[in-house]
């Protein structure tokens, strides 16, 4: 009898592990599957993670020439990147040229690209502009509205600030032949960093060198879902799992508490003292750090809607005294946006930052925006105009 | 502890190895309970003194009703666990709110009318609601007492359904805690999709709405109409995905414990009338207060008008129960009315409507008891209702991804009503289910929003 009933059960075990490898192989096909599906489609909705390469111009890590940088956050748009890590740029005129012996060529209308007024265009992420298409981006703006009086070099750089600029400034000068600069001003805050400068040159052994080595070899979502799993909201902060009992520590106390301390400090007599010689060693250091005239254009986020109300005031007004009396007695031209920023949400509730993308209002400059400071630049230039005809403000010490 | 927080995958796989690893049921509901205290009190230790009060309490109380025979006495035993539970209830979730209420009329006769800062226990209106269904199942002598206090306080402090349900009634889970259930992977699979369909609703779905609603109630006056009007419908899809994320991943969780948890939602937004609403919206809860509310004062086997009285304090309490304020209050009172109405227009006139008619009239009571409930004053909702009939010039914003969710909630509703129901479940033996499995959890871990947003239903 056992022997007559091993036969059927023989066959149903048969049976259900041929069932179970075949559930195992459509699973491990599904997942296979799956994750080529994520592969195909993330492009539309991951940001691209590109291996960064040491330039040896600037003399910084920038993203590598001939590749196209998608953003994918607020705002929506691909990026083509140029020489030198030019996010939109990726012609450069002849970079020798016969310089003429007077900048008339401002007012040249011929297009002839050897009269045109090569502008170093400096700043962070709203200068640089990866959230809008290149023909939508500051340094094109002003290309396009100048018809080509300007040859802009987009040399901005998400998060970086004036110590960078400035170590920058005399070696893209020589390279690319540049007659003056402007710097996007947008929070005042970044000049001041102007003061430790030089920056230290890529290093082969630094986390950006790691960084780059990853980015080479790993597709972009894998690099984006391993970030969210094992970095905090901040994107920087390593992750730690925390097991405790108890409420976790509330870490915004102590920044409340802080900010607090320096406002108290910040609205001393000796603290205003201080701020103004901190302004002016800043602008010392941009001053020394060309011969050509620099032309800061403030253009601060305002208006913006913040926690459902519209700010209508600058939110650094009074960084901007500071800035505007350090920048007049150093010469530097000192271009003011605001009024133009304003009357564009006011006049016809065009908002210069921000995207459907993310949230309208806050946020980056859109197209909006980087046209109203692109007309601006435009406008003003003339100035600067003057001031490239002019001897170079003579060195501060 | 959250569902969504990183911390939870480990915590619940130990507790997952573990509680099948124990053959006893002693062992495992001690294991469950532990872990259940440890969930509960790595938001806040100090609470868990609260969650034991309300345990012995009406364990005690329910065991001494029925040693008593005298209706009185056993009265008196109920009325005390309605009063230490409702006490316990009204000064954590209600003590600020009815000083600040009566403020004036404080000030009037020389009190300070003082609020103080009290923090409210996450869940505590959930358990209160649990715990006072069994006292008073075991006055009603529906449910007899349960002997052991394990169990009990298991029933009570159970980690999938103890800060923000669904409320399970103890004769529902009673009885499976006196066994060890038996494992079955089309169970434990079964929960782990639910788990996953959550995660998805909550994350993707949930935490993106909210991003465009919050800037948008923050400040309304500002936005145009039709982007007032946008971020009220996401609302209505937030708090939907939200909360019905929250009981997929509770009912889930338990499911791949080996329990079985009664479903909280059924695509409410395709109900044609404000009584199918509520019984498709937080299933859980509505059961409770027509039972334990409803028809404790007769429900509808009295006059007309009683019945109209009934309708309305039941649901004025519903809405107080979901916060202490006045917002929620007039939700309820909302809600109240418009089942009050449907009631008296039943057969002279919603019976003879059409079906888009009754659906699209159904939707925009729901949308007006949402601003109520969204809002943080009323003269906020005031303005946003204002906002949502004034269509002159504003910020104009029309975020996509949050089109985009809304679109996913409308086919979701729509795919309800087809034969995609089964496929949505995901079926392990089917082509497509590693595929869909694969690309959910891909998604996850791409695009969920860095920031961490805690669940709407937490806070009541």
């Amino acid at each position: 009898m056992a022997v007559m009933n091993s036969g059927p059960q023989m066959l149903r075990r048969d049976s259900d592990s041929h069932s179970v490898s075949i559930l195992l192989c459509r699973w491990a096909v599904g997942i296979a599957l799956g994750t080529g599906l994520i592969a195909v489609s993330s492009p539309l909705f991951v940001r691209s993670y590109l291996p960064l390469n040491a330039d040896p111009v600037r003399g910084i890590w920038t993203l590598p020439s001939g590749t196209e940088y998608r953003w994918r956050s607020e705002g929506y748009a691909n990026t083509s990147i140029g020489p030198h890590g030019m996010p939109g740029k990726t012609v450069l005129q002849s970079q020798a040229r016969s310089k003429p012996s007077e900048v008339h060529g401002i007012q040249s209308d011929s297009g002839d690209p050897d009269a045109a007024v090569r502008i170093a265009l400096w700043g962070d992420s709203q200068a640089e502009g990866v959230a809008v298409d290149d023909a939508d981006k500051l340094f094109a703006k002003v290309e396009q509205a100048s018809q080509g009086k300007f040859d802009v070099y987009p040399l901005a750089r998400s998060g970086e600030d004036a110590a960078d600029w400035v170590t920058q400034m005399g070696r893209v000068e020589e390279q690319f032949d540049i007659d003056g600069h402007v710097i996007l001003v947008v929070e005042p805050g970044d000049l001041l960093a102007a003061v430790n400068a030089p920056v230290a040159a890529p290093n082969a052994e630094d986390m950006t060198s790691a960084n780059a080595a990853l980015a080479a070899r790993l597709p972009a979502f894998v690099i984006q879902a391993a970030r969210n799993v094992l970095r905090e909201a901040d994107g920087a902060t390593p992750r730690r799992l925390r097991f405790g009992l108890g409420p976790a520590e509330d870490n915004g106390r102590d920044s409340a508490a802080s900010d607090a301390i320096e406002g108290s400090t910040g609205s001393s007599q000796s603290a205003r003292q201080a701020d103004r010689l901190a302004w002016m060693n800043a602008l010392k250091v941009i001053r020394n750090a060309t011969d050509l005239p620099v032309v800061l254009l403030y253009a601060p986020l305002a208006p913006h809607i913040v926690a459902g109300e519209i700010q209508w005031k600058d939110p650094t007004a009074e960084q901007f005294l500071l800035l505007k009396a350090a920048a007049g007695e150093l010469g530097i031209s000192l271009l003011d946006a605001r009024a133009e920023l304003r009357d564009s949400v006011e006049s016809n509730g065009q908002w210069p930052h921000g995207f459907h993308h993310g949230r309208i209002g806050s946020g980056h400059l859109n197209e909006v925006g980087n046209r109203i400071l692109a007309d601006k630049l435009i406008e003003e230039l003339p100035p600067l105009g003057d001031a490239l005809t002019l001897p170079s403000v003579e060195r501060g010490d | 502890m959250l569902f969504t927080q990183f911390e939870f995958p480990v915590f619940f796989a130990v507790v997952l190895i573990v509680a099948w690893l124990c053959r006893r049921r002693q062992t495992r509901n001690f294991v469950l309970l532990g872990a259940s205290y440890y969930f509960y009190a790595y938001w806040d230790y100090r609470f868990c003194s609260l969650l034991a009060l309300s345990t012995l309490v009406d364990y005690s109380i329910a065991r001494r009703m029925v040693c008593v025979s005298s209706v009185r006495m056993r009265r008196a035993l109920l009325l005390l666990s309605l009063g230490v539970n409702l006490g316990v209830l009204g000064f954590f979730k209600y003590f600020n709110f009815f000083i600040d209420s009566a403020s004036p009329a404080l000030r009037a006769i020389g009190l300070s009318g003082e609020t103080l800062d009290i923090i409210l226990p996450v869940g505590v209106s959930f358990y209160t609601f649990q715990t006072l269904s069994y006292t008073i199942d075991v006055y009603r002598g529906r449910l007899k007492p349960v002997n052991r206090l394990i169990d009990f306080a298991l029933y009570v402090a159970f980690f999938p359904q103890l800060v923000a349900g669904p409320i399970v009634r103890a004769r529902e889970l009673l009885p499976q805690l006196a066994g060890v259930p038996r494992f079955s992977k089309r169970r434990f699979y079964g929960g782990m999709q639910q788990m996953l369909r959550g995660l998805v609703k909550k994350v993707l779905l949930a935490d993106r709405l909210g991003e465009a609603v919050d800037v948008v109630f923050a400040g309304p006056d500002i936005y145009s109409g039709v982007t007032v009007w946008i971020a009220v419908l996401a609302y209505a899809a937030q708090i939907y995905y939200d909360f019905s994320g929250y009981s997929d991943i509770a009912i889930g969780a338990a499911k791949m414990l080996g329990y079985r948890f009664p479903a909280n939602f059924r695509h409410p937004y395709l109900s044609l009338s404000m009584t199918e609403f509520w019984h498709r919206w937080h299933m859980t809860l509505s059961r409770w207060l027509r039972d334990y509310v409803y028809i404790a004062m007769g429900g509808s086997r009295v006059s007309r008008w009683k019945t109209y009285r009934n309708l309305m304090v039941t649901m004025t309490l519903g809405g107080l129960w979901h916060g202490a304020a006045w917002t929620f209050v007039l939700w309820g009172m909302w809600h109240g009315l418009a089942l009050v109405i449907e009631r008296a227009l039943r057969q002279t006139l919603h019976d003879r409507l059409a079906r888009p008619v009754k659906w699209l009239l159904t939707m925009l009571v729901i949308l007006v008891g949402w601003v109520l409930f969204r809002s943080e004053s009323l003269p906020a909702a005031a303005g946003v209702l204002q906002r949502m009939l004034d269509f002159s010039d504003g910020v104009h914003w029309y975020p996509p991804l949050v089109i985009a969710a809304l679109l996913c909630c409308v086919l979701e509703h729509a795919a309800w009503r087809t034969r995609l129901r089964i496929a949505m479940r995901l079926p392990f033996s089917k082509w497509y289910s590693p595929v869909l499995t694969t690309v959910m959890i891909w998604a996850l871990l791409l695009y969920a929003p860095r920031n961490f947003q805690p669940f709407v239903y937490f806070q009541f």
